[in-house]
């Protein structure tokens, strides 16, 4: 009964967040997906509520990156005008979601005391691969598919090596930052070539005037030989399907980028789309962590697996299943990439994201010793670095100065968090 | 008369939850050699770091020649003169003796440019093996070649080198072989009569008796007293290390006669154990006691069966049943339950709650669809802290603050909780304190009451004349043989573990 008014009253309150971000901004509520949207975010955020425990030890954890944020929140309103308009918010949030994809994985692998250094590389290669397949007439749902599934099996051969042959995460994830750049490189036939939104789009399109230039020729046969009527009405009905395909691909290319980016044709961004993809799966790691026995064991291995082991504990199994979903998240976060960007190149896309995956579960109170943190802390440390690249634009700070300003804001926060955390720890 | 070599003055000493030294004291006069002993737990070795500037007291003062010094690190204490040798020996395994000796303080020449000296590195280095009865030729030896003994004398001529006039040394002959520990013990008779003075811990007596002038017990954290060398006897140390009477330290009332074999091993071979196989029974509700000098080869069997350790032939059958393990899953479906040697790395998330720990191997019947049910998790923490008498404020308290006797009690609770068949039980009061031992033994002679078996490792004489049922002994990796309970003497254990017929 406590527990389920306890549900009850963090998923009105997840409501009531969401509202006080979707009203606000002016978000659409019509047609109908978008309050199944909306309703999907509220409901992510209640459950990462409900599942977070209240204890000193999560709320010490969460307090350096709170006070941060609020800073840099506070920062951006008096930057710009505009800061907390529409537009930006949207942008902000779809930032923050993507990256947060990422995290989610990253935080995961990170509390059962493993790491990978090859996220931004397997974003890189994922969104290449999306893309080529995309130019090549792939159906995007099959792409996405096949794409995820390259990411799980390289995050099951990471584990498997970890686990099995006892080989250091470190190492292998550093091998395999390498061996993803490259064959992102290898896909796209170069290494400086680009794949696009609109090339993909574009190349349906062609595929459909080319389709109708057959039936035009089918057309001219049929005027000139009567005998090839037959093989002409084939020619059309080939036509005919070839177009339809065509489009139907640039279409659902289109609708792909739609529902899971937020922008629509125009390359206007309607809504966070990235934002609630992520809460979900954060929700969904929230649930995983603080609820169930497979969390039980991942931050019993992240600590100790030895004891893990001595307690019964399949542990290498897990291991390899943490592996897994964090390379998986991180494909996706390749499409994402992909679809978001409009257009990528396999030399630099997804560069660097593995840093700032860590970076950011570190802010969020996961420990780079493995066995600690929260989903929503995970949730929070994703938001520092696209609220501080916003900061940066609207006070137009040189260029060059981006990345070392980045590097001290988030020096900054982790020192501000250890302190905190020692100041608290230590009585 | 002139003031002792050593002056400990009312040392306290408190850690997280436990308060490791109470108000102990000792002395120390030169070229004397002083056994300090107790029980795991009772303080020992949190003495002798206090000394060496390992650790700070919180209360109390250290005196050297009367005069009270304070040492920050161990370095400071090791330019005092104060040297510890530990039970972990502490040389860079990959440099040579030559190099090891002068680690950090290397004689140079050519001043600015601190060229290494290596013609008086050699001569210096050379006098210092000699004292400890080391040819100098082994100066450009790799230390991690050397055996265990070799490079404890190894240690104990760099402490020579930094003049030590106190060494102090933490169950050196733990890992030695007899002629290492005789050789052992003519150093320190030489290092005696040139006027230094060393701390010995030991369990052992005899090697208490042959090279000791003194001996202070502690208990508990806790001076229990003192015995002059003519007063040194078993009886005597006992009497002061467990501070009662025996009889009630080691309850009985389980009847252990009749039970039907619970678990039978028959020509057991593991992958890193010993060529001969081992065969063994375990009857329901006794208590086998498993005797054997550290490196006979307990632990690695216990491993062997609770799938640690490949089994590479031979059969294990549990109530008859063949049993194949392959991993501790397998072991604890089974009901093959081990409460490890180091509870610390193998038996428990120290960082965690006790909740948590008592959880962990009991999630499977505390979840719905791999869900945790909070209610019914929350009855089983009650229940075993309950029933175990574990002290702790909550069930989250977080587990590395407990001491070790409850933090064992803990590790118990984690299996009770299963329900076990076999306990396996390796030095299961190791570092425990005096007033939880006893509480352990009558959880044991509980266990077996209820017709569990329980298979209990230990180096603890006392423990396993006190607990056994059968006591059965390994020597060099085989089962020399096999005492019942009235046959069971001190004597005879001795002489089966170090290879006597």
């Amino acid at each position: 009964m406590n527990e389920k008014l306890k549900l009850g009253l963090c998923l009105l309150a997840g409501f009531a967040a969401v509202s006080a971000v979707w009203i606000p901004a002016g978000l659409p509520f019509r047609p109908v997906q978008f309050p199944v949207w909306y309703a999907a975010a509220a409901v992510a955020v209640g459950l990462l509520a409900y599942t977070f425990e209240f204890s000193r030890r999560n709320l010490i954890r969460l307090t350096g990156v709170a006070v941060l944020l609020s800073g840099l929140l506070v920062g951006l309103g008096f930057s710009n005008e505009n800061a907390f308009g529409r537009s930006n918010v949207v942008t902000v949030l779809n930032r923050h979601g993507e990256l947060g994809v990422i995290c989610v994985g990253a935080a995961l692998l990170i509390i059962t005391g493993g790491i990978d250094l090859s996220v931004g590389s397997l974003v890189g290669l994922a969104a290449v691969s999306f893309g080529v397949l995309m130019e090549a007439g792939v159906h995007p749902l099959a792409a996405l598919l096949a794409v995820v599934l390259v990411g799980l099996t390289a995050g099951v051969g990471h584990g498997l090596l970890v686990t099995q042959l006892r080989l250091q995460p470190f190492l292998v994830t550093l091998c395999g930052m390498f061996v993803y750049r490259g064959l992102a490189r290898t896909v796209c036939k170069g290494g400086t070539g680009r794949v696009a939104v609109e090339t993909a789009v574009g190349s349906a399109a062609e595929k459909a005037k080319a389709a109708a230039v057959v039936g035009e020729a089918g057309e001219d046969a049929r005027m000139a030989i009567l005998g090839g009527a037959e093989k002409a009405a084939d020619a059309e009905a080939v036509a005919a399907a070839g177009r339809q395909a065509a489009e139907a691909v640039s279409g659902s290319l289109l609708d792909l980028r739609f529902w899971l980016t937020g922008k629509d044709l125009t390359e206007r961004e309607v809504f966070p789309a990235q934002l609630v993809l992520m809460l979900a799966l954060a929700a969904a790691a929230a649930v995983f962590l603080h609820r169930t026995a497979f969390g039980r064991y991942w931050y019993a291995i992240g600590f100790n697996a030895q004891a893990t082991k001595y307690a019964g504990v399949n542990v290498w199994r897990h291991q390899v299943s943490v592996f897994a979903v964090c390379s998986l998240l991180a494909a996706l976060g390749g499409v994402l990439l992909f679809l978001y960007a409009g257009s990528v190149k396999p030399t630099d896309a997804g560069q660097e994201y593995e840093l700032y995956a860590i970076t950011a579960v570190v802010l969020g109170g996961v420990s780079l010793r493995g066995g600690e943190g929260t989903a929503i802390g995970v949730v929070l440390g994703a938001m520092v670095l696209p609220v501080v690249r916003t900061l940066m634009n609207f006070t137009q700070t040189p260029s060059d100065w981006v990345p070392w300003m980045i590097g001290l804001i988030l020096l900054l926060g982790t020192v501000v968090d250890e302190l905190i955390r020692r100041s608290k720890a230590g009585r | 008369m002139s003031a002792p070599l050593l002056e400990a003055i009312g040392v306290r000493k408190q850690f997280p939850g436990v308060l490791a030294l109470d108000n102990v004291s000792c002395r120390l006069g030169r070229g004397e050699v002083l056994a300090v002993v107790g029980e795991n737990g009772a303080g020992k070795s949190t003495l002798m770091k206090v000394i060496a500037g390992v650790y700070q007291p919180d209360g109390g003062e250290v005196r050297l020649n009367g005069v009270p010094v304070w040492f920050p690190t161990p370095l400071a204490a090791m330019n005092a003169g104060v040297s510890l040798i530990h039970q972990e020996l502490n040389l860079a395994e990959n440099l040579s003796v030559l190099d090891n000796l002068f680690l950090g303080r290397e004689p140079t020449v050519g001043g600015p440019l601190k060229l290494l000296d290596r013609k008086s590195c050699t001569a210096v280095g050379g006098r210092l093996l000699e004292r400890v009865g080391l040819p100098a030729a082994y100066l450009f030896r790799t230390v991690g070649e050397l055996p265990p003994g070799q490079k404890q004398l190894v240690e104990i001529a760099r402490a020579l080198g930094l003049d030590a006039k106190l060494l102090i040394m933490d169950e050196p002959t733990s890992s030695l072989t007899q002629k290492e520990t005789d050789r052992l013990y003519e150093v320190i008779d030489a290092l005696k009569a040139a006027g230094v003075s060393v701390m010995y811990i030991s369990h052992r007596l005899a090697e208490i008796k042959r090279c000791c002038d003194r001996a202070v017990v502690l208990r508990d954290g806790k001076n229990a007293g003192e015995l002059a060398k003519a007063d040194i006897t078993h009886d005597n140390l006992v009497r002061l290390m467990v501070g009662r009477d025996l009889k009630s330290f080691f309850p009985r009332t389980h009847r252990a006669d009749g039970g039907k074999t619970v678990l039978s091993v028959r020509d057991l071979r593991y992958a890193g154990g010993p060529s001969h196989a081992v065969s063994f029974d375990l009857k329901a509700g006794e208590v086998l006691g498993m005797a054997g000098l550290v490196g006979a080869g307990r632990t690695e069997l216990s491993e062997a069966i609770f799938g640690l350790r490949p089994i590479v032939g031979g059969e294990v059958t549990l109530n008859g049943q063949p049993l194949r393990i392959r991993r501790p899953n397998d072991a604890v479906r089974a009901g093959i339950l081990l409460v490890p040697e180091d509870r610390r790395l193998n038996g428990l998330v120290l960082q965690e709650g006790v909740g948590f720990n008592l959880s962990l191997p009991n999630l499977s019947r505390l979840t719905t669809a791999a869900v945790v049910r909070p209610k019914d998790e929350a009855a089983m923490h009650a229940e075993s802290i309950r029933s175990l008498r574990v002290k702790t404020p909550t069930a989250a308290q977080t587990v590395g603050l407990l001491s070790g006797g409850n933090q064992q009690k803990v590790v118990f609770g984690k299996w009770l909780a299963r329900g076990p068949k076999v306990l396996v039980l390796d030095e299961p009061t190791r570092g425990v304190d005096v007033g939880a031992k006893t509480e352990i033994y009558t959880l044991i002679d509980e266990l077996a009451g209820r017709g569990v078996a329980v298979w209990m490792i230990t180096s603890d004489m006392e423990e396993l004349l006190g607990v056994s049922d059968r006591v059965v002994v390994m020597h060099e990796g085989r089962l020399a043989g096999e005492l019942p309970r009235e046959k069971v003497s001190e004597e005879a254990v001795m002489r089966l573990a170090t290879g006597g017929a």
